[in-house]
């Protein structure tokens, strides 16, 4: 196993890395740019290096900069996270040249498996359905208005190069295809350097159900049971869980096979997941495979809340030489998962990235509760980095408790100082759709107007009396009346009906 | 002679009320028909009694605004005062600037042009994301103080426009 590892990632992900290293003896090595310099990856892991300017491709993005981290700290080997370099594999054979080991798949199967548009040729060769699209091999606006005319409307513009709603549009009509090919391709080109195009016929209500894989390069490729990802915004996910309520086992058992499929025909090894859109009906449901990500996913802990493995462990044992550290047959799905990802955004604008110090963090503990989380109290949330938080994930013996235990945790995360999705993510988990596991991929803004409501009344005005108060006596030498714990705990004030001895 | 009241306007989730506090910790909300009995617990956190029901308050000062949590929901609290009411600055929706450094990436108006509420005035990216700046209200672009390609601030204005009523946006 190895002895020091860099972790070439910020955020939650590098500080949930960090704890299994911790777990393992394996010291680490954080890397920082100039706005993260007190960040709680870096004060997490044994050592830190700084690694230049805030913006992405001047450091976190930079092979270089991480690859010379390494060496200066002595680490043996660099786990990208997901996101960053993750799936490059010029990083991955960039760190093998320098000597480090990349834990993740080699440079040629996440070529391989990272191209969109090879790895569906590749699904369709082995039987398993794809999403009716094309992949265009004449990538010019003419060639891509025909494969969109081809595909017939509406239709999805996806760029090969990467994911998370980046770079994709959706076309409902020939007057919009121009336009919609330029812009693609413009957000494609920022974001992956990249600026490839796939079509596919867009689906309108499809459920975005995934399965987690793993492999060792000897011949051993295995599944760990299914995620599902419907509640999204701008493809981005929001909240996930597992196994994917109101599937049948059937169903599940054929997706699992057709993961484990596409997997071995890609000679996968190291950790992955194979997604899937799903459509249509109970007694009609198909399945068409999306994409393969060859990397850990930001979701992963409902899959280890649920199976009770260590998939970062797995993943550093499995790069350090050893066989799958599981086999299928020991595995169980035991009960049920729900994730919520914390973002700092403003719901009420767009959903407008919020950068800023956070004034107060207050996590919420229970059984069966998990938080990964990559900021605390004073935080500075800075611009340049996707906004995500934290994460918070909920287990129990059936969805329902799950859930229960969620929507408490939830409504006791309080984070203050800069906006964030928390409120939106209580009226979500409280949405008798979302209750009885009939959610899409369209279930944020099919309900906008539920979701979206004020604090209630009394909530609301203990807010203002409060403000007041503290307005009132700001700037005066007057202090507010500290509370005596008779005062909080006295009978006398309550008014509820509250009785000592019951009748 | 010192008022025995003091009187506030707060906002907080879109929601504007009148609050009166008196020198001896009184506070009487608009629109709530017994007093609200305020304790403070600690630095950020109070306690108040509302209509029998004691609700945890968390209060607290961000970089620029005033953010309370209570049962779940958190949100900023703006006071109206006075001064503040002459200073007002028109809705965010309406301020022609980036909301975060962003890149300009197109811009479609130029001055003089009559715009439509709706109409994507700049285009800008950030984040890898694209983002669109579109016009509040219908009326004529003043001035664009902003160029393809540069990097824009927060807070400065990239666009000006006057609204079909005539007045400046």
């Amino acid at each position: 196993m190895f002895r020091r590892l860099l972790i070439a990632n910020r955020g939650e992900i590098a500080v949930r890395i960090i704890r299994t290293c911790r777990a393992l003896g394996i010291e680490t090595v954080a890397v920082y740019s100039d706005v993260d310099t007190t960040a709680l990856h870096v004060t997490a892991a044994d050592f830190a290096e700084s690694i230049g300017p805030p913006s992405p491709a001047e450091s976190y993005l930079s092979e270089s900069k991480i690859i010379d981290a390494a060496r200066r700290a002595g680490a043996e080997a660099v786990h990208p996270g997901y996101g960053f370099l993750s799936e490059s594999p010029a990083f991955a054979e960039a760190c093998g040249d320098a000597g480090l080991c990349f834990v993740g798949p080699s440079p040629a199967v996440i070529a391989r498996t990272g191209s969109k548009i090879d790895v569906r040729r590749l699904a369709k060769t082995v039987g398993v359905p794809v999403v009716p699209g094309g992949e265009p091999t004449d990538q010019s606006s003419a060639g891509l208005r025909a494969a969109v005319e081809d595909v017939g409307f509406p239709a999805l513009l996806k760029p090969s190069a990467g994911g998370g709603g980046k770079g994709m549009r959706v076309v409902r009509e020939t007057a919009d295809v121009d336009a919609a090919i330029v812009s693609a391709r413009r957000e494609a080109s920022a974001a992956f350097g990249d600026d490839t195009i796939y079509v596919e016929r867009h689906l309108q209500h499809p459920r975005h159900v995934e399965v987690q894989v793993a492999a060792d390069g000897r011949d051993n490729v295995i599944h760990l049971f299914d995620r599902e990802c419907s509640i999204q915004r701008r493809y981005q996910k929001v909240i996930e869980e597992s196994p994917a309520p109101a599937l049948s086992d059937a169903i599940r058992r054929e997706l699992s096979t057709a993961a484990t499929t596409i997997a071995r025909a890609a000679g996968y090894d190291n950790i992955g997941t194979v997604e899937f859109l799903v459509d249509g009906a109970t007694d009609d449901i198909r399945f068409y495979f999306l994409e393969m990500n060859t990397r850990l996913q930001v979701e992963h802990p409902v899959t280890e809340l649920v199976t009770g493995v260590d998939l970062v462990r797995g993943q550093l044992e499995i790069a350090a030489g050893a066989a799958l550290p599981w086999t299928q047959s020991s595995l169980r799905q035991q009960g049920h998962a729900i994730e919520c990802r914390v973002y700092a955004e403003d719901p009420d604008h767009d959903f407008l990235p919020q950068a800023g110090r956070i004034a107060l963090y207050r996590e919420p503990t229970g059984p069966g509760l998990r938080v990964d989380t990559g900021v605390c109290e004073g935080s500075d949330v800075p611009v340049h980095y996707d906004p995500l938080l934290a994460k918070v994930i909920a287990h129990g013996e059936s969805r329902g408790l799950a859930l229960a235990r969620l929507t408490e945790a939830i409504r006791r995360y309080a984070v203050l100082g800069i906006g964030t999705n928390l409120n939106l993510l209580g009226s979500v988990l409280s949405h008798p759709r979302f209750a009885a596991g009939s959610v899409d991929t369209h279930f944020l803004e099919d309900e906008r107007d539920d979701l979206y409501g004020p604090v209630s009344d009394d909530p609301l005005t203990a807010v203002l009396a409060v403000a007041a108060t503290h307005y009132e006596h700001a700037g005066t030498d007057r202090r507010i009346p500290t509370t005596s714990p008779t005062t909080i705990a006295d009978p006398w004030n309550d008014h509820t009906g509250w009785r000592l001895d019951n009748p | 002679m010192t008022p025995t009241s003091r009187r506030l306007r707060l906002t907080a989730s879109g929601v504007t009320r009148q609050v009166d506090v008196t020198r001896t910790g009184q506070v009487s909300v608009e629109g709530v028909h017994e007093p609200v009995v305020v304790n403070r617990i600690d630095h950020t956190t109070f306690l108040a009694v509302v209509n029998g029901r004691r609700i945890h308050v968390d209060f607290v000062k961000g970089d620029h605004a005033w953010w309370a949590f209570a049962e779940g929901f958190s949100c900023v609290v703006d006071v109206d005062t006075p001064v503040r009411r002459r200073r007002a600055s028109p809705t965010r929706a309406a301020e022609l600037s980036a909301p975060m450094p962003a890149t300009i990436v197109t811009v479609l108006v130029e001055p003089g042009q009559v715009v439509e509420r709706g109409d994507v005035l700049v285009v800008l990216e950030a984040m890898k994301m694209e983002l669109t700046l579109r016009a509040p209200n219908d009326g004529t672009v003043d001035t664009v103080t902003c160029k393809e390609g540069e990097l824009a601030q927060p807070g400065v204005a990239l666009v000006t426009m006057q609204s079909a009523d005539g007045r400046r946006v």
